[in-house]
């Protein structure tokens, strides 16, 4: 080549730097894109690789369900193609927490512990240092959970909450000294377990001489060939597959070894147990006996001594009657005494008073005897006086009579005469009658006096009596005070021996009732023991009956292997890796096509620029293989240099990125990113094709002109009317700038099209990133909240018989009735089982048989996810969830034949087909499936509805106390697991934005760059004409905008058909993702999109107006 | 009275790397209301650049350019801008018409950023397009397209109609009759038309010859009979 060519192509190179930099920077981004997402996958399987290889993880992992011996160890170390076997302990102990206020909700702390296994499972330190004693312990670091001990905190195992630690534990105490990362853990995610709160808090490595288990809970097999083999690849796999057969075939002598084994054992010690409890029986019975005999001793000593205390009671009572008896005689006896006393006292009294009456009644007498006889005297004295005495008086009379005669005699008529005459005589004749008078009244007092003579003697006689009665009176009342003075004596002696004796009988009573006290005591005391020795004794007996059972139930173990490829953890990598390629072979596409049309567009420029110059060259006689020469050296060397620095950047950032996203969920080694060299070499190769085609056709067109028409100025193209002129309703309404604006858009095709795919393609991949986030994020929402409306799920031991629950499950059901924080409960089966299509495919699914259908619907919604029309548990035939219905091609009406794990093949007709976002189910009815397999369901699910304000934490942790509980899922947790699995995406998202964003940013830099240079002379000529600057942007850009916005319309649409096409490759399996893409994330999408063409305006704005106006008087080149 | 356009001292220097060319070393010139002028010179004498600073595309580096009274040399970008818009018709050597447009959209173009425009049909009936309004740039020929560039820059109604080699890309006959409708929009509406040109032979139509060498006014003089163009020849 000529030396002045090689300058010349130099020189394109300074002078086109714009147009270099574009496509340097168009296959970079795209090369970069492709080859770093490309990459990833393989360095993120590479890395764990490298990672299992370093530190030797193990590739078969036994598992027993009573554990292993080194007989075991040898049998599997004698297997093809095995290396070496080591066996493993494991526990999970509760410990006290080392931090108490983050012992989680329910302030237990469940660790895992494992042994430390020499040359297999290797960890790796990153701090501190390895245990050197049995108590010391290292702890794995997950990367993205803070550790929740440190070195140098001690765990403690709380006996009390985990009194099984004892046994399985040499050691209960263990002192952090270092923290590591160990392949085993490649995530934190697999750690449920059935103790405390059902959630394991962190993991530790402990010497195995700190277990004290018999057996070995695990053994890691480690085999010759893994060295060599990479452990995604199918050769791998495979050997892998056939190791487990092999172990498969021999597990069944082994575990009935183990089963021998365990049942002598067993058996032995039951013997022991029986021995020992027959002694214990027979000591307790006879101990009892004692016991017993001696309470009865007591009993008849206190029963004599009540008896002598009644007799006493009863003598003494009947002599206190009869002294009292007495007492009373006496009494009244005392008050008649009295009595008569008191009657002749008051007749005594009576006498004195008549005696004393008559004594004034005499000398009453005696007075007025003596007053008549004065009065007699007197009145003696005084005839006396008259009459001189009585013979005087008796003549007076005689001579009065006599003289009263003869007067009347002699002269009756002298009055005067008689006058005094018969005075005469009636003096004398009254003083005769005062004598006789006087005569009968001295009679009468002489009677008087005789009369009073014998009433004294009479008096005298009576008062005599009277004297001597009352003296009588006086010694009966002497007697009787005599009595009475006695009678109080008897009294007083008979209370004080009452009171003494009373109080003797008292004193001996309340001995007796202490006694009987003291005997009820002891004798409740005694019951009481009894009772306790006879529930030992049978709870004893019980439990040697249980381990009688438990001999007889020893079933063969049976031994569970786990690959690596079957370690769910690692599967979920392995997809996690596939599903980054698959991203990675879709969304390239974009950048590749976008890159190719950058170029298209990028050369033709450049070629039409240069058409003079390739005339003049042509003229000059250079062959058009020459010129074509320059133009491919430009564009290859542009494109060497893109991706160059592309894969430089791609095959570093992408997988680090990438990786950076998923160690959040994986405790990850630091990845490994080789150059690529085969992806790079595919990847540039891809780039070179497209961009030397582009340049190629650029230059071809020009170079079949004749150099004459080269050195011509082209002339400029037609300006043409548009189809849109037809429509002359809506041309009218639109200014010259907008009219123009149509024109140039339709003028240049390769500008419309390179504007509309790469800005179509930029809102299309934000979109479908938008719409990865909504159609993986949303489904736990919809899965969780809007179909499943459960909180937890148990998983059980044995079947649960509903006419006939086991004692436990009874327990169970007991609580969940009573807790006050459940208001409801379903009992379901749940069988895994292969459901297989018309053509073959099959998928496991689980097959879902509620014990109640009707209540069914309130624990799982059942409904069409396009209609939302809700579908009714089926009686007959199957519902099955939707993709699987998808992915077998089965619709409503079809049958579905699907395989139990015993072998089974049974095919249903579909019922409908339901909404479901996790994992497969088949929906039958227990009447269904009782007709289909002539047996019930084992349903060994409950599913329970907890209220609204419910602890459960608590409520879990209640239950897990329960044994017949396998274990115990919290929905939560479950939501928690899934959120976390799906955030990682997120990450990936924002990737794949920020490139989606780039892409626009190129894209329509060098379009709006191309339409400068291009319209240079029109823009100057605009300018000219006195367009302010502002009126140039939007002359200029207007085409943009509208480019853009065809270009987000089409990319929302392209959009939909990329997301879903990622969604059904970054689908896992048992998932279903959201098909539909939210409204927001259009919005995002076209928003972001207007922000970079924005942006781009912007940083072109300085170059508008940077435009000299004496281009417009330049002539055309 | 003031002329209506005048340059004094106007300098402007461009700097092409390590030197400086010196395009205007002190013009002075002035032009009359409703003249037709005509400044002519060689290639690179600066007439070009004359054109620029007098038509606001460029600013000058050294004295003072009024045009209708404005001292368009203090100008600022903004003020420029406006001053293009409102004041000043341009024709250009190689038309500049826009491709995507009609020759009644072309002239629409510019009349509608005007204040006070001629109509833009009528502007083309008076250029003699009547017939070919609705045709793209590309479906006329030269002469037509340089008529649809002048009745472009009629429409906007200027002060100032300046006309870069309005004939250069023209042939002999087409270049006479675009120079006709010059000068005869000159007669009739009365605006001021400059035509710059190295076409010594088209000088005999000026009312006034501004004639440039070497960045500065060799000679400037008046015709006081201008002869039709039809009679030039070249």
């Amino acid at each position: 080549m000529k030396h002045s060519f090689v300058k010349e192509i130099l020189r394109d190179f300074l002078k086109n730097k714009s147009r270099f930099f574009s496509i340097v920077a168009i296959v970079a981004l795209g090369a970069g894109f492709f080859g770093g997402i490309k990459a990833t996958s393989i360095d993120m399987k590479q890395s764990i690789d490298d990672y299992y290889k370093e530190n030797n993880l193990m590739d078969v992992r036994v598992l027993s369900t009573l554990g292993l011996t080194d007989d075991d160890a040898a049998l599997l170390s004698s297997l093809d193609g095995v290396k070496d076997v080591v066996g493993s302990y494991q526990y999970d102990a509760i410990v006290f927490p080392p931090n108490p206020e983050d012992a989680g909700e329910s302030g237990e702390h469940v660790v895992r512990i494992r042994s430390i296994t020499e040359g297999v499972n290797q960890s790796v330190l990153i701090e501190g240092r390895m245990p050197q004693a049995n108590n010391e312990a290292v702890l794995v670091l997950n990367d993205s959970v803070p550790p929740s001990c440190e070195i140098g905190d001690t765990l403690t195992v709380n006996l009390q909450s985990d009194p099984d630690a004892e046994e399985s534990l040499a050691q209960t105490s263990f002192l952090i000294v270092g923290y590591v990362k160990n392949p085993l853990y490649l995530s934190s995610l697999n750690n449920t377990t059935t103790k405390g709160s059902g959630k394991i808090s962190s993991f530790l490595f402990v010497p195995a001489e700190a277990f004290s288990i018999e057996a070995y809970t695990e053994m890691y097999v480690t085999t010759d060939f893994s060295s060599t083999l990479f452990t995604f690849d199918e050769p791998y796999k495979t050997k892998i597959e056939a190791l487990e057969d092999e172990i498969d075939a021999v597990s069944e002598e082994a575990c009935n070894r183990r089963r021998d084994e365990l049942i002598d054992e067993a058996q032995a010690e039951l013997d022991k147990a029986t021995a020992e409890y027959e002694d214990g029986k027979q000591t307790a019975e006879r101990e009892l006996a004692d016991a017993q005999a001696k309470l009865d001793d007591a009993r008849q000593e206190l029963e004599d001594g009540k008896k002598e205390w009644q007799d006493g009671q009863d003598t003494f009572d009947r002599e206190i009657a009869q002294g009292e008896q007495k007492l009373q005689d006496t009494r009244t006896l005392l008050d008649n005494t009295e009595q008569t006393l008191a009657q002749s006292k008051k007749k005594l009294d009576d006498t004195k008073a008549q005696l004393d009456e008559g004594k004034l009644q005499l000398e009453e007498g005696e007075s007025a005897l003596n007053a008549a006889l004065e009065q007699w005297n007197a009145s003696k004295a005084q005839l006396d006086a008259v009459y001189q005495s009585e013979k005087a008086a008796n003549r007076l009379l005689t001579q009065a009579q006599a003289e009263y005669d003869r007067v009347m005699a002699e002269s009756p008529e002298d009055e005067a005469l008689v006058e005094q005459v018969t005075q005469a005589l009636q003096f004398a004749q009254a003083g005769v009658s005062g004598y006789e008078t006087l005569a009968e009244s001295k009679e009468t007092l002489d009677t008087q006096q005789k009369t009073l003579e014998e009433k004294r003697t009479e008096l005298e006689q009576g008062t005599t009596q009277y004297e001597q009665g009352l003296a009588q009176y006086n010694q009966g009342l002497a007697q009787l005070e005599e009595g009475e003075r006695q009678y109080a004596e008897g009294v007083n002696e008979l209370a004080a021996q009452k009171a003494s004796g009373q109080a003797k009988l008292d004193e001996s009573l309340a001995q007796i009732q202490d006694g009987e006290q003291e005997l009820s005591e002891n004798k409740a005391l005694f019951e009481e023991e009894k009772a306790e020795t006879e529930q030992k004794l049978s709870d004893a007996y019980e439990e040697l009956l249980d381990a009688k059972t438990q001999i007889a139930d020893i079933q063969a173990p049976s031994w569970y292997t786990q690959t690596r490829a079957t370690d769910t953890v690692l599967s979920g990598f392995e997809q996690d890796a596939d599903r980054v390629d698959a991203v990675a072979a879709v969304f390239p596409v974009f950048f590749f096509l976008v890159a190719a049309l950058v170029c298209l567009t990028t050369m033709t420029r450049m070629v039409e620029e240069q058409r003079t110059q390739i005339g003049v060259l042509k003229a000059l006689s250079y062959t058009n293989g020459a010129i074509i020469a320059k133009y491919l050296i430009f564009a290859a060397v542009t494109t060497l240099i893109g991706c160059i620095v592309g894969l430089s950047i791609g095959f570093v950032v992408f997988p680090r990125v990438i990786w950076k996203a998923y160690s959040m969920m994986y405790t990850t080694p630091p990845i490994h990113t080789p150059f690529n060299w085969p992806l790079a070499l595919l990847a540039s190769a891809v780039f070179f094709a497209a961009t030397m085609i582009a340049s190629f056709a650029a230059c071809y067109k020009e170079l079949r002109e004749v150099p004459a028409g080269l050195i011509r100025p082209k002339p400029p193209k037609n300006g043409k009317r548009v189809f849109l002129e037809r429509v002359t309703f809506l041309w009218r309404h639109l200014s010259f700038t907008q009219k123009l604006t149509m024109r140039n858009i339709l003028r240049d095709k390769k500008r419309f099209f390179m504007t509309l795919i790469g800005v179509a393609g930029c809102t299309a991949l934000m979109l479908t990133g938008f719409g990865l986030k909504d159609s993986i994020s949303g489904i736990v929402a919809s899965q969780f909240d809007d179909l499943y409306h459960y909180d937890l799920n148990i998983a059980l031991n044995h079947d649960y018989a509903p006419d006939e629950p086991t004692e436990r499950q009874q327990q169970l059901f007991d609580l969940l009735e009573h807790s006050s924080d459940v208001s409801q409960t379903l009992t379901a089966s749940q069988e895994q089982v292969t459901a297989t299509s018309k053509n073959g495919e099959t998928m496991n699914a689980y097959l879902f048989v509620p014990e109640d259908s009707n209540m069914a619907e309130d624990f799982i919604t059942f409904r069409n996810r396009q209609t939302n029309e809700s579908l009714s548990f089926p009686s007959s035939g199957a519902l099955i969830t939707e993709k699987m219905a998808k992915n077998l091609n089965l619709s409503v009406g079809d049958t579905i034949s699907f395989q139990m794990s015993d072998g089974q093949t049974v095919s249903v007709p579909i019922e409908g087909i339901t909404e479901n976002y996790v994992y497969h189910y088949i929906y039958l009815s227990k009447e269904q499936y009782h007709e289909l397999f002539s047996k019930d369901p084992s349903f060994r699910v409950v599913f329970v509805q907890t209220q609204e304000d419910a602890d459960v934490n608590a409520l879990t942790t209640e239950l897990l106390t329960n044994q017949e509980i396998l274990s115990v899922t919290q929905t939560d947790t479950m939501v928690e697991t899934f959120t976390d699995m799906f955030d990682r995406l997120n990450l990936i998202i924002v990737v794949l934005i920020l490139s989606a964003s780039l892409l626009a940013f190129v894209v329509l830099y060098n379009l709006t760059n191309i339409n400068i240079t291009e319209r240079l002379r029109e823009i100057a000529t605009i300018k000219v004409l006195g367009f302010f600057d502002k009126e140039v942007d939007i002359y200029v850009f207007r085409e943009n905008m509208i480019l853009s916005l065809l270009g987000m319309i089409l990319g929302c649409g392209l959009g939909v058909l990329l997301h879903q096409f990622v969604v059904t490759v970054a689908e896992v399996d048992m998932v279903m993702f959201h098909r539909t893409i939210a409204f927001p994330s259009y919005i995002y999408a076209i928003l972001l999109t207007l922000v970079f063409t924005l942006i781009v305006q912007v940083a072109m704005h300085p170059r508008l107006t940077h435009i000299s106006m004496v281009e417009s008087l330049k002539s055309v080149e | 009275m003031e002329p209506f356009i005048t340059f004094k001292d106007v300098t402007k220097t461009y700097r092409m790397g390590e030197v400086d060319i010196h395009a205007l070393s002190g013009v002075n010139f002035c032009v009359e209301k409703g003249e037709f002028a005509i400044v002519v010179g060689p290639s690179g004498a600066g007439k070009s650049t004359i054109l620029n600073v007098l038509g606001g595309m460029d600013s000058c580096d050294g004295g003072t350019i009024t045009v209708d009274g404005n001292l368009v040399s203090s100008y600022n970008r903004k003020q420029l801008t406006a001053y293009r818009r409102s004041d000043i018709g341009f024709v250009f050597q190689f038309y500049n018409l826009v491709q995507n447009l009609t020759a009644l959209e072309n002239v629409e173009l510019a009349s509608e950023i005007c204040k006070d425009p001629l109509d833009a049909a009528k502007t083309l009936d008076m250029v003699g397009l009547s017939e070919r309004k609705g045709n793209f740039p590309a479906q006329l020929s030269g002469g037509e397209q340089q008529r649809v560039a002048i009745a472009r820059a009629l429409a906007k109604n200027p002060k100032l109609l300046l006309c870069d080699e309005p004939t250069g890309a023209l042939d002999y006959q087409t270049g006479k009759t675009i120079l006709k409708l010059l000068q005869d929009t000159c007669r009739e509406t009365g605006m001021t038309v400059i035509v710059i040109t190295h076409n010594q032979a088209i000088t005999g139509m000026a009312d006034r010859v501004i004639e440039v060498k070497n960045g500065l006014v060799s000679s400037m003089h008046t015709n006081e009979h201008p002869v039709p163009v039809e009679t030039l020849e070249w």
